[in-house]
């Protein structure tokens, strides 16, 4: 049961009409659940500021016991142009606010506080079909500028490899855990 | 026989008559029946587990500040507990929990732990001078098949289902269970190791399996069985027709290995209820002559070799490099035997559960000993059809006749050209 549907693997066999979103998602108040998305490059809209789309990896583990293989980091790199200076978030009172501030009620996020967003879609017949399984969808992890080029590479790691790196602590299952939370009451 | 209903979205109650395999509630307990009385006769005695989970805090079980719990921040909490008694005992570092004067005696409780030493088994077990109830319970403790307890460590630790392919994780746990029949399965116990990531914890559980554990094209961690036979997870007909731009392959023999143990001594199974009479001074050491105690460590080491592997290819051990474990806060480097939670899942084990393990463990022992290919082929997005860990049957790519079977192993999505280059392994067992 292959992951394409017809229209989308008759559409890929057929000069394939590609569209890539781009969105940071930012934070409305500091520490805050609720996120809104910037978007930074949509391909149908000619906002255009991703230079590099990049790639991502996928590597399974338990390949065999003699050579595991290895999990991939979830990392996802882009380039984007920075001629604008949208991409520095200490930018403010301008015409024109940062793409890291969220425009409801004009929050300033630090860079990793926020997620960056990926979605791709091909074109079936008169409409676009996205193709969820490279939906990507992780958590800033730096930005680094550079001044002479006007580029600004955002690196992002997924939710669930940033997952994988918490470790297991000493004060795990602490006085009065009974298993039933990790800190839970003791009844008797 | 795949993960109940509602695994993925709701928080079972504990019933603390099972080391915990929900999905939200972590840790070992067992609930019994305090023995009768003190003569040394009439005593009957239940044990925790199959797994005899108290060894997993390796005989060096701390003391808590007081004499009402044992709150080690080593292991965890572990205390006894009986409704009618005066609560909570403890266990010292010692062999016993008190001088060998006030313990065993009316309304006193001991709390032994097991494998303590060469010389003798003893079972965890606690004792007052009337019938009672007992509670243990030790947190971070799962008991389950590889996608049970995977599962259950990740949900407890909170990470979102959004973020888990929870379709084949359960598929995954299918593929458990179809070498046995409910309990009768491979199963595995693995409690908390501070100071290891969940990531590397996930990868030392999967190897117990043979799945395929990844972060998938959708960022989702995921599970995927070799052994399930659900059409998920498998397409068919992959050929040069399919947006090909180029195939490449080469013989993976890296990948060969035909001489492995299976189980790991840092633990060991007590899967009986003996029935023995308790002599007076030590009255819950059991020695491992008696009968009904497995010996020490052996009986869960088994070696497997591949007689036809090695007379191809030589003897390839597997298994025989250094890797540091954890044993509470304690770092030490041992032989990795790859295995190392490998447990029977009921204190009635029977051989049944033992062969169940076993079949699983000689199919694979085919496989690892056989040769391998890796297909390298380059497609245009039609290599989204299929992600990592998905088998292809009736693939054509290279001039066989469409006859070939291969697992997805690596997979790159390039944005920039459209393209999704894909390792594909063959093995020829």
């Amino acid at each position: 049961m292959g992951l394409l549907n017809g229209a989308e693997t008759a559409a890929i066999d057929d000069a394939a009409i590609y569209r890539q979103v781009w969105t940071i998602e930012v934070p409305r108040v500091a520490g805050g659940s609720t996120f809104d998305g910037v978007t930074i490059h949509d391909d149908l809209t000619g906002q255009n500021c991703v230079i590099d789309p990049g790639h991502i990896d996928v590597e399974g583990y338990n390949v065999s016991w003699q050579v595991p293989g290895n999990m991939t980091s979830g990392m996802y790199r882009i380039e984007v142009d920075n001629s604008s200076g949208l991409f520095l978030p200490t930018m403010v009172g301008d015409s024109h606010d940062s793409h890291f501030m969220n425009s409801d009620n004009g929050y300033r996020a630090h860079v990793d506080q926020c997620f960056l967003s990926h979605t791709t879609y091909v074109k079936t017949g008169t409409s676009w079909s996205e193709l969820g399984m490279v939906y990507y969808y992780g958590h800033i992890e730096s930005v680094e500028y550079d001044a002479n080029k006007k580029t600004a590479v955002i690196e992002a790691i997924s939710v669930a490899a940033r997952f994988l790196k918490g470790e297991w602590e000493e004060d795990d299952g602490g006085e009065y855990d009974t298993g039933e939370t990790v800190y839970g009451e003791v009844v008797w | 026989m795949s993960l109940p209903s509602g695994w993925w979205d709701t928080s079972a109650s504990p019933d603390y008559e099972d080391i915990k395999k929900e999905p939200t509630v972590s840790g070992a307990s067992s609930s019994f029946s305090l023995f009768t009385d003190d003569d040394g006769v009439d005593y009957t005695r239940h044990f925790i587990s199959g797994c005899g989970f108290v060894s997993a805090a390796g005989g060096r079980i701390k003391a808590g500040e007081t004499n009402n719990m044992t709150g080690s921040k080593e292991f965890g909490m572990m205390w006894v507990y009986d409704p009618s008694g005066p609560g909570y005992y403890y266990t010292t570092d010692s062999l016993h929990l008190n001088s060998a004067a006030t313990y065993y005696g009316d309304g006193e409780s001991l709390l032994y732990w097991p494998f303590d030493d060469a010389a003798s088994i003893i079972n965890i077990a606690a004792s007052r001078g009337s019938a009672g109830t007992a509670r243990f319970f030790m947190p971070d403790c799962w008991l389950g098949t590889v996608a049970e307890v995977s599962g259950a460590i990740m949900m407890e630790k909170g990470l979102d289902v959004d973020y888990v392919d929870t379709a084949a994780w359960s598929a995954a746990d299918d593929g458990h269970k179809d070498y046995g029949s409910g309990s009768d399965t491979l199963s595995i116990f693995y409690r908390r190791e501070p100071g290891r990531t969940y990531g590397d914890t996930l990868k030392a559980i999967a190897r117990h399996s043979w799945d395929i554990l990844f972060i998938n094209m959708k960022c989702q961690i995921s599970m995927i069985s070799r052994e399930s036979t659900t059409a998920t997870h498998i397409i068919t007909g992959l050929d040069l027709d399919d947006g090909v731009i180029s195939v490449q392959w080469r013989m993976a023999s890296e990948h060969i290995g035909n001489w492995f143990y299976v189980g790991y001594g840092r633990w060991s199974s007590c899967d009986r209820e003996w029935v023995y009479a308790a002599p007076s001074t030590y009255p819950l050491h059991l020695k491992e002559t008696d009968a009904g105690v497995p010996t020490k460590y052996e009986e869960l080491w088994e070696l497997y070799e591949n007689a036809a592997s090695q007379a191809l290819h030589g003897v390839r051990k597997v298994g025989n490099n250094r890797a540091v474990m954890y044993s509470g806060r304690e770092e030490e480097e041992v032989t990795a035997f790859y295995l190392p939670y490998l447990t029977q899942p009921d204190p009635d084990a029977s051989a049944s559960v033992a062969e169940a393990s076993r079949d699983e463990f000689m199919e694979r022992r085919g496989i690892e000993g056989a040769a391998r290919r890796e297909i390298t082929t380059v497609q245009n997005f039609r290599g989204l059809d299929y992600d990592v860990g998905y088998k292809i049957t009736g693939t054509d790519l290279t001039g066989e006749d469409g006859t070939i079977t291969v697992t997805c192993i690596k997979k790159t999505v390039d944005f920039k050209d459209f393209t999704v280059t894909s390792v594909l392994l063959q093995e020829f067992n």
